[in-house]
């Protein structure tokens, strides 16, 4: 599967901030700011890694009016994406937690 | 002399201090408006089934964006990975076995972009020299891979594929056609075709209106 995703730089920082807590929904502008990866490069790469099925998103379950915000849409990984990431982090060296080996 | 001189750049710097911070309130007080304006116009550069959710998308996470930079720097990203978007979002890709007797499963994939796909309807409909041309060599392109494809099943695998090719009615096929959030099964379509080729197109007519039917990921 991994072979349809070209693994970029920002595709590894993407990844490696999501495996981190692989459960937990992210917003694309929380995963901006973790990853500084600039929306003109992260929402093509979210809709890539969806199309893939690494990733899922869902809206957030509230009521906007009552929020006073737009509903936000979080992004997790698939267990698919799991083992992917896993595998893909493996091998470019660098550990699903902390800091990339190779810095 | 130097007194007027002096008092004249006192004036103009003075007045230039208070028209920058004046623009500058407004670029701040507006930043708001204007991204959202700015996000309406990239969400509608996206695939149509795409547009609403995902400007929905956009607008909550511009919300969450702290500083007018980071407001602007969002929103121009929105306006310039749209385009991007759609393409991929458009792309229609075709994964083919092809069961033959004696070889095995040839496998092949075709993609599809918007760009590449408009261009194929419009030389098969205008029928050109030109046009039929690049259509040969697209279709030369895709049978040599598939070529490929049956060349590495093993030794003798290609010469035998070759050899079955005459009998391709009696091969079976599993052909899927899909794009974001939709595929589409058109195994017995090829069948059918192989078949009776008037039968098969009116079927494929049937299959590009469900393809081209409004549906996405975000909306389901």
């Amino acid at each position: 599967m991994s072979a349809n995703i070209r693994m970029s730089a920002p595709t590894l920082k993407l990844l490696k901030f999501m495996i981190e807590s692989p459960r937990q929904g992210r917003s694309g502008a929380e995963i901006s700011k973790a990853t500084k990866v600039g929306s003109g490069t992260m929402y093509p790469l979210l809709q890539r890694l969806e199309m893939a099925k690494w990733i899922e998103g869902e809206w957030e379950n509230i009521d906007p009016s009552d929020a006073g915000r737009p509903k936000r849409r979080f992004y997790k990984l698939t267990p698919a994406g799991q083992a992917g990431a896993r595998d893909v982090l493996a091998e470019f060296q660098m550990s699903a937690v902390g800091t990339p080996s190779w810095t | 002399m130097d007194l007027i001189a002096n008092i004249a750049s006192f004036v103009l710097t003075f007045i230039a201090g208070v028209l920058g911070n004046i623009v500058a309130h407004d670029i701040c007080a507006t930043a708001d408006a204007r991204c959202s304006k700015i996000i309406r116009r990239a969400a509608k550069r996206l695939a149509h089934f795409d547009v609403e959710a995902t400007e929905l998308e956009w607008l909550a996470d511009l919300n969450e964006r702290e500083t007018v930079r980071e407001k602007y720097r969002h929103a121009i990203g929105c306006y310039l990975a749209a385009p991007r978007m759609r393409r991929q979002a458009l792309t229609v890709r075709i994964a083919m076995k092809f069961k033959v007797n004696s070889v095995g499963t040839v496998p092949g994939t075709i993609t599809i972009d918007p760009i590449f796909g408009t261009w194929l309807m419009h030389a098969i409909g205008e029928q050109s020299r030109f046009s039929k041309s690049l259509l040969t060599i697209v279709i030369v392109y895709q049978y040599g891979k598939i070529l490929v494809a049956a060349h590495r099943l093993g030794p003798g695998s290609l010469q035998r594929f070759l050899n079955e090719c005459k009998n391709f009615k009696k091969w079976d096929f599993d052909v899927k056609v899909g794009r974001i959030g939709r595929t589409l099964d058109l195994s017995k379509l090829v069948k059918v075709y192989a078949l009776d080729q008037q039968a098969g197109l009116q079927l494929l007519k049937r299959y590009a209106e469900i393809l081209t039917a409004p549906t996405g990921l975000k909306t389901g």
